[in-house]
């Protein structure tokens, strides 16, 4: 499993560990300097001292008499020396500290390392005028003492790691309660309360993700409502229709002759093609949705596109008595969606057919501004007025006045459609300052 | 019986309109809140059906318009606006009632009976006058014991005499409750129709005060 508690413990104590084994061996090695240098510093001081009494005497035999220091065959005390005398002229031992120790005389002044029946020495070797005088010790001796002082840095550390580990664990546990309280106070939150969650008293890592957490509470929140709300005005722009069809279905039940009959049916038939329609057009409103599953972009030719909502469009314009056209200034492809791009020149070539009177016309306009492709619908209707082009993008928006029967939703569609795609969306006059346009400007 | 309808939506003024037409009501339609205001201010009317969403001015406005005039027209509100606070707000504006859309026709229809029936100071749904009974939700037109089959015109016309029995009608009077705005009003319709309904209900049923108009005779 992944934790942030075991990973830190682990790590903190590793760290620990490791940190301490590097410290124990440079503290080691410094230490094994130090020693060599103190136990070589004693070595020459006894050999020097010794050089400088005998170069005094000038004697080479009468040291014979001094007795042997130890009868023993081996150096067992840290400040114990072997000394070794030899006579220059005839090379003989004079004086031995250890007459069992036979050590091999070291030539040349200054420090030697030998071996003697298998153990390391080091030796001084200092002369005087007529004497040779060799100072030697085990290095035994010095390795003791480094041992000792090793063992001496280490045990208290090593036993303390058994301590340091449930403390770590406590300091850790504690460092990340915030977490925990996070947690709970985010178990408590429904979609009815998105309240955000207090900062205070949180540390600042934790604050940045309070943060982070409270935009998208906030963010859920108000998509949670804008839903809640376009269900409302769904369910409102849905009785209208619904009330058209129940009165025209009263009055069908009424009707006394085929004449009544015919022209009842026939309305209440429209009544629910325009009820359809706006359960259509709230579906396709709800598919636009950001969080709705998108397909891939493909390639689409903006006037292949075009020249397919035209097909779909020209019975209506025919039917109305106005000429719809298609004005291709640059043939242009861009990554799209196909089907939601032919929703959206749908909805706007609909809609400026519904708005424009007999014998105006509607054109659709397909090229490259300023590099950028784009998609318009001209048109010679009443136009917008510009203090209400930026709501008619609103759901259920409707120009007052205008006497028609629309959703209300298309543009909002088309907006949604056009948002998806990254494009702009422009509302203008037409040519001439007249009709409408509606512009879609792709990135 | 003039009514003055208030409705943005075509399909559903359409169909109120057509409707109140069958019932024998002269209805004028008003498509937003200034023309219905205007209409308000230039014609008698006997009920006005408004709905709230309107361009221009909105129901609530004209409603407030025309209580401060003073004017104690009846209204019913017909709206898509469900909620508690919109009812309220409708009614304590000067409404006499408040329906929701959808609706049935049935219900508007009751209702526009209530209202009137309301005004004229009658509880009896039946209007009757000596021998004459006439009921308003069914159409119905009984003299004495028989029943006397009526066309549209012909009992909106009874349904105005009978609103307040000794009251003198002008013929102008009695077209405006016959025709709405966009009826064509046939020169001597007043006439045709009270010769007709002389002729099935004897003579003496309808009076012509000389220069005045007509009023409702003593049926016994």
């Amino acid at each position: 499993m992944n934790s942030i508690r075991r990973r830190l413990i682990t790590s903190l104590l590793l760290t620990l560990f490791g940190g301490s084994l590097v410290i124990c061996l440079s503290t080691y090695l410094n230490a094994r300097g130090e020693v060599d240098e103190l136990f070589d510093n004693n070595l020459k001081q006894v050999a020097l001292t010794l050089q400088t009494r005998f170069a005094a005497t000038g004697l080479g035999a009468s040291i014979v008499d001094v007795p042997a220091l130890s009868q023993e065959t081996a150096i067992e005390e840290e400040e114990e020396f072997a000394i070794q005398v030899w006579n220059v002229g005839d090379g003989a031992l004079i004086y031995s500290s250890h007459p069992k120790l036979l050590l091999p005389r070291q030539t040349g002044r200054g420090f030697h390392d030998f071996s003697y029946e298998g153990s390391s020495w080091r030796s001084y070797v200092a002369e005087a005028p007529q004497n040779v005088i060799q100072v030697s010790q085990p290095m035994n001796s010095r390795i003791d003492m480094m041992t000792e002082i090793a063992l001496n840095i280490m045990v208290p550390i090593l036993l303390l790691m058994p301590l340091l580990a449930p403390l770590n664990w406590w300091v850790v546990s504690r460092s990340l309660r915030p977490l925990s309280a996070v947690s709970s106070a985010l178990e408590k939150r429904t979609p009815d309360s998105l309240e955000p969650l207090s900062p205070d008293h949180a540390p600042q890592e934790i604050r940045a993700l309070i943060q982070a957490l409270n935009d998208l509470l906030q963010r859920l929140q108000q998509a949670l409502s804008a839903q809640r709300r376009f269900i409302a005005d769904a369910a409102h722009e849905l009785r209208t229709p619904l009330t058209a069809v129940q009165l025209q279905a009263d009055l069908l039940e009424r009707a006394d002759s085929e004449e009544e009959r015919r022209t009842g049916m026939k309305k209440l038939k429209s009544g629910i093609a325009r009820s359809a329609h706006l359960v259509q057009q709230l579906l396709t409103l709800a598919r636009q949705e950001p969080t709705a599953a998108q397909r891939p972009f493909t390639s689409v030719s903006l006037e292949a596109l075009a020249k397919v909502v035209i097909e779909q469009n020209l019975p209506m314009a025919e039917s109305k008595g106005i000429t719809l056209a298609l004005n291709s200034q640059e043939a242009v492809s861009i990554q799209g969606d196909k089907d939601n791009l032919q929703i959206l020149l749908g909805n706007l070539v609909d809609n400026a057919l519904r708005y424009t009177p007999a014998q105006g016309s509607v054109t659709l306009v397909t090229g490259v501004e300023n590099g950028r492709p784009f998609l318009a619908v001209q048109d010679t209707g009443p136009g917008i007025p510009a203090d209400e082009r930026e709501h008619v993008f609103d759901r259920f928006y409707r120009v007052e006045g205008t006497g028609s029967s629309g959703t209300g939703l298309g543009l909002a569609i088309a907006k949604s459609i056009a948002e998806q795609h990254h494009a702009e969306i422009r509302i203008s006059e037409g040519l001439g300052g007249k009709g409408t346009e509606v512009r879609i400007v792709f990135a | 019986m003039r009514i003055l309808l208030v409705e943005d939506d075509i399909m559903i003024g359409e169909s109120l309109h057509q409707a109140l037409k069958d019932d024998g009501y002269s209805v004028d339609w008003a498509q937003d809140g200034e023309v219905a205001y205007i209409s308000l201010q230039s014609h008698a009317y006997d009920l006005l059906l408004l709905d709230l969403g309107l361009p221009r001015l909105s129901g609530i406005e004209v409603l407030r318009r025309l209580r401060t005039r003073g004017d104690d027209l009846p209204v019913l509100i017909l709206t898509a606006r469900d909620s508690v606070d919109d009812k309220v707000l409708g009614l304590d504006s000067g409404a006499d009632d408040y329906l929701v859309k959808p609706f049935a026709l049935k219900e508007v229809e009751a209702r526009i009976r209530t209202l009137l029936r309301r005004r004229a100071g009658r509880v009896q749904p039946v209007m009757a006058h000596g021998g004459l009974r006439i009921d308003p939700a069914t159409h119905r037109l009984d003299y004495g014991d028989k029943q006397i089959v009526l066309s549209a015109k012909e009992f909106s016309l009874m349904r105005a005499l009978l609103e307040k029995p000794g009251a003198i009608y002008s013929r102008a009077q009695l077209e405006e409750r016959l025709y709405g705005w966009n009826e064509e009003v046939e020169s001597n319709a007043v006439e045709v129709n009270i010769h007709n309904l002389r002729k099935k209900l004897g003579s003496d049923v309808i009076r012509n005060i000389r220069g005045v108009g007509y009023t409702i005779g003593e049926c016994a």
